[in-house]
């Protein structure tokens, strides 16, 4: 038994590459989209199903059906829809979207018209959602997907939106409907529930407020005694009040202050009561006057704890839970229970993409049908009525399609019905390597303030173990706001309730309905989604039914059912956002997956998604995690362990999973590398020489890493990587090589070491005026052939006007496309004078686009294309960089360094075999940083190039340091992988053995090239005449405060007036001696003499003052004085 | 056991080696006068195979080596293509990746056949100082195959351009003897430079100079020319177990410290990784650094070895025979200071020997640069003229 136990240990790691076999890492994005479109939307569309006008008593339009168009994404050409691919939508700027259809029955006159595939407007897709062309029509096969410019590799996930690739972040928010106990900002204990459904969100929350307790909302204008709101729910006595709460001494004895309250507001009846509330609700802004108790009765009814269904009158279920919520504040107050944790994952929920739309879409749709009834309200208020009113004719696709490509492409959410205001809710996909991309697909923002100095939120919370990465967060100041996803990590999307409800009843579960408060209080409570479904007597068996039957696929297999001993409830939850995981079950006291199961699946002959069905392997959310006793590995099973990891280094993400031996590193190198594995260069995907972005790094020679990680399998950044395997010396060299400061091999650089391309883009477009002008291309000016050094910059233009591919373009502005706009524009459109045909030949300017840059480049590629009624032209620019002094690297432990020497290869010192290093790492790195694993990274990938074959340095597992030392000796080397080098430049052999071998090597994408900027003369701002700011405008290096603080207190007077003066804005202006204003040229207009004016220097900036000042009425007067 | 002499050896320990630093006064060191340099200096040649040269440089300050190590890598000229004219290119590799690739493409060129080309612009090529070869490859589907070869284009597809209005071209074609020697091309032919897909095609001009190292890796002569010290291992006298112990006469005690011993020996050869294991197939026998020697005698049914010390200079210096304390009393690693073995890899554009012989050259001319410079300089404060110089030294 043993053996099996073992070899399982052993080979278990390969479920998990067969799990992504069939998910992709960014499964949820996906899951999230396709739910949208194929449930979410039609639930929106049923929610506001027919439209009526109260205008026209008989009209109504009907929505029947709504979906997708059957074309796929398209391209609209009016009346044509041409197919499109993302790549023709990244290359032309298009919107990847297809037509959202629907069918509608309205009236037309008299009679019901039924219109089939009516266009409400178009949704931008998803990448390889089931409704994206890759997925339906190149069927996500490589070579389909090499046809359609796609990367194999490339995740998806996105939107492709006015060309531009847009992701959704996912947003973690706080539970919706579930009851939480926190303290106030008074201090009083209290129950606090938001509450969601389609229809409305609110808020409110139970308080236990000097010694009775309250009923707290917006509607009111100020709390409301419990007993008072209990009884305007058509609870009739104080006695059924106290069984619902608890009959327990130790619940009824907080009761006794609410009663009293109650009765000293003489509160006896229902009626009484309903007067109450309403005379203290909060007047509404909008709608007809009502009766105080009217409203009081609706607010009740339909606002407070609103994701409790209340049939007709029934308050029955509102009570049980309102109850239930006070029952809850007792035992806090008791000290039965703490307060809810708010960090605690359980209490999460992350919106998804599809959610976002979803939120998104219903407000387009409610507008649109809003559009319809108005436009019905309109026609039936016209008096003539030539034809019969046409409710299609209303419907304006572009509203919706223009106002998702809007959100999209802005990020803002604003939707003031749910008085929703957030911006930054999708950002620019950052394709600055594979990895960062990746990156962006898994992370995670909370909706937390960033300027909050709270330390909770932030810190890593034990309950996302294995949910999210512990090591993936920015520094700074979202740290730990912004998160990243664990490589196994799920999120949940809704399913549906009513099978999952009738088998709960079906179990044994009664409903609270018939049952009295006693009953109610001495059972378990079941609660499905924040709802009170009923009690029941045996949770033990009825928990475990459950979980036989999910784990047997006949409820949904992300439906979690949690047991909480100390509340006495058991809650079943099926509702999307949860955060959950696989998990291996653990069965008396073994691994129900046995080395043939392993086998199986890895070979693909079965899916992975057949042990789910086989009960072997099941997910479980962050609230059921607290009933499981969870093995790490095989060895720690116990006779209570429910679960075993599937593998350890999943509790990592993506980006994390990059680092060899992280788990021998101090823990915040591994988030320093996570954020830096983002900007390194490398490959970005299989069709980045076909891609036009704004401004890409590639390497020219990545190569795979020496030592990898399951998970660089995993994710095949072993197809795309980003870095290069240098061979490093740690040890000290001439100097340059402090402060982390790297000493590069000449030699090597000539090889193509770190040699990378940096390509550009640069745009135009040829507009067509209302005037009937239009921008053109033109080739060579014709003096270029007279004197070709004046119009030099011209030298690369071809007769069609664009620098052909290949140009060399000097970065003293050469020109790459040479358009020229019409001088004049405007005026008349058909100008009296002469038709427009016979139009006077056009005045031209130049509008050329000139490369602008410090180094030579050359035009890489020229697409021209059409969009809109515009031509499209955008030009490709391309740099290949050698690494110079200055230029950032960095290994895979967050050991960054710049270059501080590149030394000549005959200088560098040798090992025995004649090798000498490709970089130079100065020791002081290791102490203080403690990266032992970029030591074994080192040692596993000598050991690995001596056997030729990969290093491996997973998490929690990886080359044992044993075996890498048996590796080194047996070729000779030594174990610790100390080299004795020869000084290059003495010769002589080095007293020291120097640390030697291979680490993987990142090129980061600051270069001294984008960034060196000085400056002697240059421009100036407009306004105050003093030097520009930045690099961009060649600006000036600023001596600030602090700066000239330091020259005052030292005395440096002649240097002060240098920088601030004559360097800057000085000015020479007439001053009028005796009134003290600034004057004119000889003359002061306010003395009207010219007898007192003497000249005086001062920074136009203070000139400028002064004549603000007197423009408001204040008269600043210099007093002067002979020097 | 005795210390080796600190003038002599490097001491390779541990945690570090010692003593090495070149003393004065030893044969070797630059201060001991210089004909004595010059009678104790050899040269010993190892082997050679194809590109590789060994030999083994005797008796001569690490200055002389290194120097010579250095100029091979980064001064002895050779031709590499320079500049590249891209007249076509629509293969998706950009032209200055292709132009970095072909530019290290070793090429089978005599350098002492050309001129430097000036780097300040005021001279333009011409046939002393440049050489062109054109690259054109035009990738076509042929019955279902890429041609030429699958698509890839390979460093043979360099080809010289020769152009009959050079009246040089002779040089280039025969050597001295007037022997016709191969067409000058590219070493190996079969370097791969770039695939390219159906209907891409390559046309390219390039320009050929003579450079040293120093400025561009791709001059370099050599892959790596580098050197090591020679190793001396000495072994402790019980460790080589010569002594003849008579096996019957021994006490108890000394039985133990015999057994000990046998072991400590055994201990030995199995742990050194370049040793003829006697369980093991690893190491040849000839490589082999230790060898372990079956005795005649017995002791207890073991039976009992001596170390005879094989091949020392095939020792790398993992250290693993003196990580046991125990066995570092025993064994001594010890670097013969003075003594280099050097390993010349040519990248094949000129032999190995060339290589070296070129190197010496430069080197010599280096010397008298700086001795012209002294004298120069002696002359000018009116001092003494130089001495006679011997040139003749190496």
């Amino acid at each position: 038994m043993m053996t099996t136990a073992e070899e399982v240990v052993a080979e278990k790691w390969k479920l998990v590459p067969a799990f992504f076999n069939t998910a992709s890492l960014i499964q949820h994005h996906l899951d999230s989209f396709d739910y949208f479109v194929h449930t979410g939307m039609v639930n929106i569309m049923k929610a506001n199903q027919v439209v009526r006008c109260k205008a026209i008593p008989n009209w109504y339009l009907r929505f029947d059906n709504i979906y997708l168009s059957n074309t796929g994404p398209t391209e609209s050409q009016g009346m044509v829809e041409d197919p499109i691919t993302p790549m023709q939508c990244r290359l032309r700027d298009l919107t990847y979207s297809t037509a959202i259809q629907a069918d509608i029955s309205y009236m037309r006159g008299n009679s019901l018209v039924h219109s089939q595939g009516v266009q409400l407007g178009r949704l931008p897709i998803m990448l390889r959602s089931s409704s994206c062309r890759l997925r339906t029509q190149y069927k996500l096969d490589n070579d389909l997907l090499a046809q359609a410019g796609e990367c194999p590799h490339d995740a998806g996930g996105y939107f492709v939106c006015k060309g531009v690739e847009k992701v959704i972040l996912i947003q973690e928010q706080l539970s919706k409907n579930r009851i939480i106990i926190e303290t106030d900002a008074k201090g009083d204990i209290s129950a606090t529930v938001t509450s969601s459904t389609h229809e409305r969100k609110s808020r409110c929350s139970i308080v236990f407020r000097k010694n009775s307790f309250y009923l707290r909302h917006n509607s009111f204008s100020v709390d409301m005694p419990l007993v008072v709101a209990m009884k305007a729910m058509d609870v009739r006595t104080d006695q059924e009040i106290i069984q619902l709460i608890g009959s327990d001494q130790k619940y009824s004895e907080y009761l006794a202050g609410s009663l009293e309250e109650a009765s000293r507001l003489k509160v006896f009846s229902r009626k009484q009561a309903l007067d109450c509330i309403g005379q203290k609700m909060k007047q509404r802004m909008y709608g007809d006057p009502r009766k105080p108790h009217e409203e009081a009765y609706d607010v009740l009814h339909d606002v407070i704890l609103n994701h409790v269904p209340v049939d007709r009158d029934n308050f029955r279920p509102k009570v049980v839970y309102l109850c239930n919520m006070v029952r809850r504040v007792i035992m806090a107050v008791r000290g039965e229970t703490k307060m809810d944790d708010k960090d605690n994952y359980g209490n999460k929920r992350l919106e998804l993409s599809g959610d976002m739309l979803s939120i998104l879409f219903e407000d387009l749709f409610k507008k649109m049908c809003y559009d319809i009834q108005r436009g019905a309200e309109t026609m039936q208020s016209k008096s003539n009525k030539a034809a019969a009113f046409d409710a299609l004719k209303c419907i304006r696709p572009k509203n919706i399609t223009d106002g998702f490509v809007h959100a999209i492409s802005s990020g803002n959410w604003s939707l003031k019905r749910f008085r929703m205001e957030r911006s930054g809710v999708t950002q620019v996909l950052s394709r600055l390597s594979y990895i960062s991309a990746l990156g962006m697909m898994t992370r995670m923002q909370s909706q937390f303030e960033k300027t909050r100095k709270v330390s909770g939120p932030r810190s890593l919370h034990p309950s996302t173990f294995g949910m999210l990465c512990p090591a993936d967060t920015p520094e700074g100041e979202s740290c730990g706001l912004v998160k990243n996803l664990a490589l196994l990590c799920h999120i949940t999307t809704d399913t549906n309730t009513v099978p999952l409800k009738k088998l709960v009843y079906s179990h044994g579960v009664e409903d609270c309905e018939t049952l009295s408060g006693d009953e109610i209080n001495n059972n378990w409570l079941v609660f499905l989604n924040g709802e009170i479904l009923g009690v029941h007597r045996r949770p033990k068996a009825f928990v475990d039914a459950l979980r036989w039957y999910r784990r047997h696929g006949h409820i949904g297999q992300y439906v979690s059912v949690f047991v909480n001993e100390t509340l006495r409830s058991i809650t079943i939850a099926s509702d999307g956002g949860r955060v959950c995981r696989p998990l291996i079950i653990v069965e008396h006291g073994r691994s129900s997956i046995t080395p043939q199961d392993v086998e199986r699946v890895s070979s693909g002959d079965v899916p992975f998604s057949s042990l789910m069905r086989a009960g072997k392997i099941e997910y479980v959310d962050v609230n059921e995690e607290n009933n499981c006793m969870i093995a790490f590995n095989e060895a720690g099973i116990t006779d209570e362990t429910t679960h075993v990891e599937i593998d350890p280094m999943t509790v990592l993400g993506v980006c994390a999973g990059l680092i060899p031996y992280p788990h021998h590193n101090q823990s915040p190198r591994n988030t320093y590398q996570c954020a830096m594995g983002k900007q390194a260069i490398g490959a970005i995907a299989y069709n980045q020489y076909e891609r036009i972005d704004t401004l890409l790094y590639l390497l020219v020679y990545p190569q795979k890493p020496m030592v990898r990680t399951r998970t660089i399998e995993i994710m095949a950044f072993n197809e795309l990587p980003a870095g290069q395997n240098a061979t490093v010396a740690v040890m000290s060299y001439s100097g340059y090589d402090i402060e982390d400061a790297t000493v590069l091999n000449k030699g090597s650089l000539d090889r193509g070491y770190g040699r990378c391309l940096a390509v550009r883009k640069q745009v135009t477009t040829l507009r067509q005026y209302p005037d009937s002008s239009v921008d053109v291309l033109a080739g060579r000016p014709v003096e270029y052939a007279q004197l070709p050094e004046r119009f030099e910059k011209y030298s690369a233009i071809d007769a069609d006007g664009l620098a052909p591919a290949g140009s060399r373009l000097a970065p003293t502005g050469t020109v790459i496309i040479h358009k020229r706009s019409p001088e004049t524009i405007g005026g008349d459109i058909f100008p009296a004078s002469e038709a427009p045909a016979a139009a006077a030949p056009r005045e031209y300017r130049d509008a050329s686009v000139e490369y602008r840059g410090p180094v030579t480049s050359h035009v890489d590629k020229m697409l021209v294309t059409q969009r809109d009624d515009e031509v499209l032209i955008k030009a490709l620019v391309r740099d290949t960089r050698r690494p110079e002094l200055g230029d950032k690297f960095s290994s895979r432990h967050g050991q960054k360094g710049t270059t501080g020497l590149i030394a000549l290869s005959e200088d560098l010192p040798f090992n025995e075999q004649g090798i000498s290093p490709d970089v130079i790492m100065n020791p002081h790195g290791f102490p203080s940083r403690m990266t032992v694993g970029k030591m074994l990274e080192l040692v596993a990938g000598k050991a690995g190039v001596l056997h030729g074959k990969f290093g491996y340095g997973t998490v929690f597992g990886g080359t044992p340091y044993h075996q890498i030392v048996q590796d080194l000796v047996s070729r000779g080397f030594n174990y610790e992988g100390k080299d004795m080098l020869y000084s290059g430049i003495t010769g002589e052999l080095q007293p020291s053995y120097v640390f030697y071998g291979p680490v993987y090597y990142q090129k980061l994408k600051h270069m001294v090239q984008d960034k060196m900027h000085a400056r002697s003369r240059g421009p100036r701002a407009m306004l105050t005449r003093q030097p520009t700011e930045g690099r961009s405008r060649d600006g000036g290096l600023r001596l600030g405060e602090m700066e000239r603080d330091c020259l005052i207190a030292y005395g440096a007077t002649g240097l002060i007036t240098e920088r601030l003066l004559t360097a800057s804005d000085e000015y020479e202006c007439n001053v009028c001696s005796k009134c003290g204003l600034i004057a004119s040229e000889g003359w002061c207009q306010s003395c009207k003499s010219g007898r007192n004016i003497c000249i005086i220097r001062l920074p136009y900036a203070c000139k400028l003052m002064f004549q603000e000042l007197q423009s408001m009425n204040i008269v600043p007067r210099l007093h002067l004085a002979d020097q | 056991m005795e210390r080796a002499d600190p003038d002599q050896f490097a001491q390779v320990s541990k945690y570090g080696i010692s003593n090495t630093a070149t003393t004065s006064g030893t044969a070797f060191s630059l201060s001991t006068p210089e004909n004595q340099v010059s009678e104790q200096l050899s040269v010993k040649i190892l082997s050679k195979h194809e590109n590789e040269l060994e030999f083994e440089l005797i008796n001569a300050d690490p200055s002389i080596a290194n120097a010579l190590r250095r100029i091979m890598i980064s001064e002895v000229p050779t031709v590499a293509i320079e500049k590249a004219v891209i007249k076509n290119n629509t293969s998706i590799m950009q032209d200055e990746v292709l132009a970095h690739r072909i530019g290290l493409v070793p090429l089978r060129l005599d350098p002492s056949q050309f001129e430097y080309f000036a780097t300040d612009g005021s001279e333009s090529g011409t046939e002393l100082n440049t050489i062109v070869f054109t690259l054109k490859v035009d990738c076509k589907m042929e019955n279902g195959v890429l041609t030429p070869d699958n698509g890839i284009v390979y460093s043979r597809d360099l080809v010289w351009h020769r152009d009959e209005s050079h009246q040089y071209n002779d040089r280039l074609t025969h050597d001295e003897a007037g022997n016709e020697l191969p067409l000058p091309g590219p070493v190996h032919g079969d370097i791969p430079i770039m695939k390219l897909c159906q209907g891409q095609s390559l046309d390219l001009e390039l320009h050929c100079v003579k450079g040293v190292g120093r400025d561009h890796a791709k001059f370099s002569p050599v892959g790596t020319a580098v050197y090591r010290l020679q190793n001396d291992i000495r072994l402790s006298k019980e460790m080589l177990g010569e002594e003849k112990i008579n096996v019957k006469k021994l006490s108890g005690a000394e039985k133990v410290q015999v057994k000990t011993m046998n072991k400590l020996r055994h201990d030995l050869v199995t742990r050194c990784p370049l040793s003829l294991n006697p369980g093991t197939s690893t190491g040849s026998d000839t490589s082999s650094v230790f060898k372990l020697i079956e005795t005649k005698s017995m002791l207890d049914g073991d039976k009992l070895y001596k170390v005879k010390l094989n091949n020392p200079s095939s020792c790398t210096m993992c250290r693993e025979c003196i990580q046991d304390d125990e066995l570092a009393t025993h064994v001594q690693l010890l670097k013969v200071k003075g003594d280099y073995l050097f390993k010349v890899e040519s990248i094949g554009s000129m032999e190995p020997e060339d290589i070296v012989r070129k190197a010496l050259a430069v080197l010599k001319d280096k010397c008298a640069k700086v001795r012209q410079t002294i004298e120069d300089n002696t002359e000018k404060k009116g001092g003494a003229a130089g001495e006679e110089v011997d040139d003749e030294e190496m």
